[in-house]
Parts: structure tokens; C-alpha cells; sequence
């Protein structure tokens, strides 16, 4: 619908955007964001990033009606949404990297797990860019997710032991509550003043089991 | 790992568990070996939370459990672990070389009076207690195990020690190796060759005892049937070793020359003034007699292995076989469970640590227990404890590359931790020229 050719009012038209209902700032925006179609050209990448900036320049623009204007469809738009700028750049080379290659190897899941957990907010573009710069593969978000989902590290899986921790917390606030990753680190010592916790019970009895003492 | 969860599950399989100490006590002792924990009473000093989720839990261990288990083993439920855990798939329908030795634990204890045996590295007769282990010396595992009192010698167990492989192992062809206390007596002797008339296909080779009047008939033998054979030296650069073999016959005492057995004297020439050295082997073997010297040879391998256990699997700790409880400490009574039960997993860990070096990348076949504990098993690392998976995930060091085919071989096989809530078992080493997980 959306082409280089013609005029502004002739590409608001074909997006069933009447032009007399626009305010003065939704006009110029969009004068504006023709302008750089008409200059970048309508490629993935330019879609994209116009996409992304009028989901969240704040002009108003429905998001329907942006999707129209960008000729993509209004599930896609609505996806792209709440987005962060890069996202939106990792998510569109990954869309124009072709075809995945490679495996995720068991071994693996020790530095993603390390990755994941000293990163808490990385996004699954982080993730795949981390399994590309470390091990040379590209592997799909589909793959990923599968591979995060059979060690326990995906997102509901963390989330889940998070809850349960808190959950936890809030019946015994005394009690430590159990932590996701055990770190390999000793036990801190007993503060000075402390009495030493009593060892466990002994496997036998200390009360004599032979007839006679044994020496 | 996954040998451990064998060996636990039939332990379950095998042992009463009265006291739920069972999973603790196993595991425990069979990663204490690996990872190098000297006795048992070093538990208390250990601050390793890795070694305690390895070993049944999150607590912090004490010796207490453990060394309970360990010295409370019914001797019939250690013997039913032991079946069920000798590796007879190793020489089952093949030409197996099997040397039988034993042992010795020396015990210092004044208190209690136990059997007292000959210590060959003191060369004196002190309290002792006896391990018989066999062991295919082609492969270098261990095979089966008998734990003794100390005043049982290697003829006492020898004719049983090769039944006992005949019948459960089922070799082709078994080629018995014996060190001299097999043959002590005439007697001993002609028992292992009626074994031999017996079963065609068993071969008895054992050295045989240098009595004087012996050694004195084999230096009489005539020069003519010596057979001169070049050896190699000591080291490279060394002059050549000459050795002379001669193949005769040994009349048994109170047996006639017709009953006469097949003996290789071999001498060892010496160079200078020193005397030459006489090695006589007694076999029942019809193959040329320098073969037979150079399969003999191969018993040094199960000699090796023992220097291994005692000083890398710590053997001589072993719990002890008398009753620490016993009412009269004159005849404190003998209770072979705990002994065979330990001395068996020495064994069991001796093989496991051996197929592993075999499955590394690279020349580690052979490698001793301490060099594989240092080079791959004790290393640093972190444990990410999911509710599906415990990844353990190694900090890079040097040989990491080598592990790298039997890590993934082991998470292949997808293994599961009882002890941990069936959770599944990864391991990662870091990545080759890794510098951190920044984005």
C-alpha cells in the first residue's frame, strides 16, 4: 500500500488516514516520516526504525493506522510496541541474518547460565548475540528458548523459583531463603561470640551395646 | 558420576538401610576418593559445598554418618554389592591375563590381638589384614577382590580366586599369573596344575620359590640350554641387559619325573662383580619361553596399580576388619564387610578414573588417580542449581580441551541425580579463549 512514489496526500490516502482529522504535530511528524521514506527507501531495516519511532515519538497516532502507513500488519505493529531502541536493532539483524546455523551443546549452559544470571534484564537478543560473539553459532529465538527451558533458565522458570522464594520468606522470615544458584563459595564462619551449632546425631547409640566393656 | 549412581543404585539393591545413612556413607566414600579425602575424619574440617551436594545434600557433613556406615557393613550385603559390581563384561569370551596378588594393611594396634602376616616392604611379621585382589593386567582393571585376616597367604585363596573368574567371568582363554606365594609349598603348586587338567582353557604361570636346593639344580643345568636374549637398558644410552633362558623341568617332591613341571629359569647376567640374578617361572603354558617371560612381565602392572591405590586412593585407610567392639580384645574376631566393602570401591574407583582418562582428548590413558584429580577433578568452579538441571560449570584452566569429549559424552546421557530431585546433571567448562560473560 505504502509506496516512494506519489505524494504525502496520496500516501496518507492509501493508508485510510484522513488528513483533515491529523492535528498540526501529527501532520508535520508525518510530513516528516514521508520525507525519509522517500529518502531511505521502504527496505526492512528503514520500516523498522520509522515503525519504531512513530509507535514512540508520543504523536498520537493509533497504532492501526501506523501499521497501515507502513504497509505491515497490525499484530506486527502491536508486537513491536514497549520495545527498547536496542531491541528493535538486534531484532531486525537477527531478522535479516538468514537462515540459523549451529547447535546449542549442552556444555553450553553453564556461561548462558552465567550470562542470564549476571544479566537479568538481557533480552533474548542479548542471549543469542552472547551464544554468536562466545561460540560462532546463530541459532533461532525458537531454539533458545527450548534450550533455556529443558536447564531451567528461562523466564517463568526463574521467575518461578522467585516466587517460591518469597513465598518462603513471607511464611518463616527468619529462615534464609533458598537461593536459585548455590554458589560454590564456603560457608562464612560462625561472628565471634557465637555458640558452635552441635554436630549431628551420632549413628549409634552412645549407650553400650556389648555385654562387656571392650577393653 | 554416572558409575557413582550405579554403584548407589545397587547398593540400594544390596544393603539393609536401618539408619538412612546408606546414600551419605556411599557416596561419600566413592567421591572421597576421587577428589582426595585422606580419612574420613578430614569431613570435619571440610567447608566444600560442592563435595556435599556430590555426596547426598546440602549439609554440611560430618564423620559421624559416614564413618558409622562405613565400619558397620554386614559382611554378607558388602558380598552381594561385591557380586554385583565385579566387572566380569571385561574378560567375558576373551584371552584374558590375570594376575592374582595381594595386599597388606599393616594394623598398629597393641590393644587387640589379630593375626599377624608377613609386611614385604618392612620384611617383618607384624598385625596385618589382607586384600586379594585379581586384576587383567592387559586391560589394567581391577577384577575381584577378597579381604582377609593377615595369616592368609596368596595359596590360600589361589585355586579359588581362579574358579571364581572361570565361572563368572567366562573368559576364552585365561592365562593366570601368580607371584611365588601361590607356590610356597609342592602342594600348592600341584593344586593350581590340577586346576589347569581341569580346564583347558586356563594357563597358570607363577614364579617359582627360589628354595636353595632348587636354585642349586637349576645352576647345574648345562650352559648349552641357555638361550641368550638382548634386553634394552635401564635408560636410553644405557648398555644392552643380557638375560639366558633356559626351559626345563622341576620334579614336585614326592612326585615322579613323569609328573615333572615345565620351569623357565631365566637368568639375568650381571655386569661386574655382582651376582648374576635367577628368575624361575613355573607355567603350564606350551608357547616359546621368552613369550612367556614377557607375559609374566605384565604383572608389574597390577604391582603399579596397588602403589596407585595406597598412595593416591589412600588403601592403607581402610575401615578395620577386627571388632573394635569385641568383649575379649585377645580374639577380637574378624568382620570382612567393612574391608571388602572399602577395598572394593578403591577398585571400582581405580577402574572408573581409568575410563575416564581413556575417554579424554589426548595422552591420558594410564594417568595415575592424583594427576587426573590434579589436572581435572579438583578445579574451581560454580553450581547453578535449577528446578530442571545442576549445571556445574568449571573455571577455565589449562587441559580443558581435553575434557571436552567426555563432558559431552556425559551429557549425552543425559543423567539425573537421585539425591538432588532427579534433577538433570550438566557440566560446562568455560570456552576457549572466554573472557567473561560482558556483553
Amino acid at each position: 500500500m505504502a509506496t516512494t512514489d506519489g505524494t504525502f496526500s496520496d500516501w496518507l490516502t492509501q493508508a485510510g488516514v484522513a488528513a483533515e482529522r491529523l492535528t498540526v504535530e501529527q501532520t508535520a511528524v508525518l510530513q516528516a516520516a514521508f520525507c525519509f521514506r522517500q529518502r531511505a527507501g521502504t527496505d526492512y531495516y528503514s520500516t523498522r526504525m520509522l515503525g519504531h519511532f512513530l509507535l514512540h515519538c508520543g504523536c498520537g497516532l493509533p497504532v492501526a493506522q501506523i501499521a497501515r502507513l507502513l504497509a505491515i500488519s497490525r499484530p506486527t505493529a502491536s508486537r513491536q510496541q514497549g520495545l527498547a531502541s536496542k531491541e528493535v536493532i538486534q531484532a531486525a539483524h537477527h531478522r535479516m541474518a538468514g537462515r540459523p546455523h549451529g547447535k546449542l551443546l549442552p556444555r553450553y549452559a553453564g556461561p548462558i547460565a552465567e550470562f542470564i544470571l549476571s544479566h537479568p534484564n538481557a533480552s533474548r537478543f542479548d542471549t543469542l548475540e552472547f551464544i554468536e560473539r562466545t561460540w560462532g553459532v546463530c541459532v533461532s529465538t525458537v531454539a533458545l528458548h527450548k534450550f533455556l527451558k529443558k536447564y531451567g533458565l528461562d523466564r517463568a522458570s526463574r521467575a518461578a523459583v522467585l516466587a517460591s522464594t518469597n513465598d518462603a520468606a513471607a511464611v518463616e522470615p527468619e529462615a534464609s531463603p533458598p537461593a536459585p544458584v548455590i554458589p560454590a563459595e564456603p560457608p562464612a564462619a560462625l561472628p565471634p561470640g557465637q555458640p558452635v551449632p552441635l554436630p549431628a546425631p551420632p549413628f549409634s547409640s552412645r549407650r553400650r551395646n556389648t555385654r562387656g566393656r571392650s577393653c | 558420576m554416572p558409575q557413582a549412581a550405579e554403584w548407589l543404585q545397587t547398593a540400594q539393591a544390596c544393603f539393609s538401610d536401618d539408619y538412612d545413612s546408606l546414600e551419605r556413607g556411599l557416596l561419600t566414600s566413592v567421591f572421597g576418593l576421587v577428589t582426595g579425602l585422606g580419612r574420613i575424619f578430614h569431613l570435619d574440617e571440610m567447608e566444600d559445598r560442592g563435595f556435599a551436594l556430590l555426596t547426598g545434600g546440602g549439609a554440611r557433613q560430618t564423620r559421624r554418618v559416614v564413618g558409622a556406615w562405613r565400619r558397620h557393613l554386614p559382611w554378607s550385603e558388602a558380598d552381594a554389592f561385591c557380586r554385583r559390581t565385579f566387572p566380569w563384561h571385561l574378560i567375558e569370551g576373551q584371552d584374558a591375563l590375570v594376575s592374582y596378588d595381594e595386599h597388606s594393611l599393616p594394623r598398629w594396634t597393641r590393644k587387640f590381638h589379630i593375626k599377624k602376616g608377613y609386611i614385604t616392604t618392612r620384611n617383618k611379621y607384624m598385625r596385618c589384614e589382607k586384600l586379594f585382589y585379581s586384576y587383567d593386567v592387559l586391560q589394567d582393571r581391577y577384577l575381584a577382590l577378597r579381604a582377609t585376616p593377615g595369616d592368609w597367604e596368596l595359596r590360600d585363596v589361589a585355586v579359588r580366586s581362579v574358579q571364581q573368574v572361570l565361572r563368572y567371568g567366562q573368559p576364552r582363554e585365561l592365562h593366570a599369573l601368580f607371584d611365588a606365594g601361590a607356590g610356597k609349598a609342592d602342594v600348592n603348586v600341584r593344586a593350581l596344575w590340577d586346576l589347569v587338567d581341569e580346564h583347558p582353557n586356563l594357563t597358570v604361570t607363577m614364579r617359582a620359590c627360589r628354595y636353595p636346593h632348587r636354585v642349586k639344580q637349576w645352576k647345574k643345568l648345562p650352559s648349552g640350554l641357555f638361550v641368550s636374549h638382548e634386553e634394552p637398558g635401564a635408560c636410553v644410552g644405557a648398555p644392552a641387559k643380557e638375560i639366558r633362558l633356559a626351559d626345563t623341568d622341576t620334579i614336585l617332591k614326592g612326585e615322579t619325573a613323569e609328573q615333572a613341571i615345565r620351569t623357565i629359569v631365566c637368568r639375568e647376567i650381571m655386569p661386574g662383580p655382582k651376582k648374576d640374578r635367577w628368575h624361575p617361572l613355573y607355567t603350564t603354558s606350551t608357547g616359546e619361553a621368552h613369550d612367556i617371560l614377557t607375559a609374566y612381565r605384565c604383572r608389574q602392572h597390577h604391582e603399579q596399580s596397588y602403589r596407585v591405590g595406597k598412595h593416591d586412593e589412600f588403601m592403607d585407610a581402610v575401615p578395620c576388619g577386627y571388632n573394635k567392639q569385641s568383649p575379649n580384645r585377645m580374639r577380637p574376631g574378624f568382620q570382612r564387610g567393612p574391608l571388602q566393602m572399602i577395598g572394593w570401591l578403591v577398585a571400582l574407583v581405580y577402574n572408573a578414573v581409568a575410563d575416564f582418562a581413556a575417554g579424554l582428548a589426548g595422552d591420558y590413558e594410564g594417568c595415575h588417580v592424583s594427576t587426573l584429580r590434579r589436572k581435572f577433578f579438583n578445579r574451581p568452579g560454580r553450581l547453578y542449581s535449577t528446578p530442571e538441571a545442576l549445571i556445574v560449570y568449571l573455571d577455565p584452566f589449562a587441559e580443558q580441551e581435553a575434557l571436552v569429549p567426555e563432558i559431552d559424552r556425559v551429557n549425552a546421557q543425559r543423567h539425573r541425580i537421585p539425591w538432588l530431585d532427579d534433577r538433570l546433571l550438566v557440566i560446562s567448562v568455560a570456552p576457549s579463549d572466554y573472557r567473561g560473560p560482558g556483553p
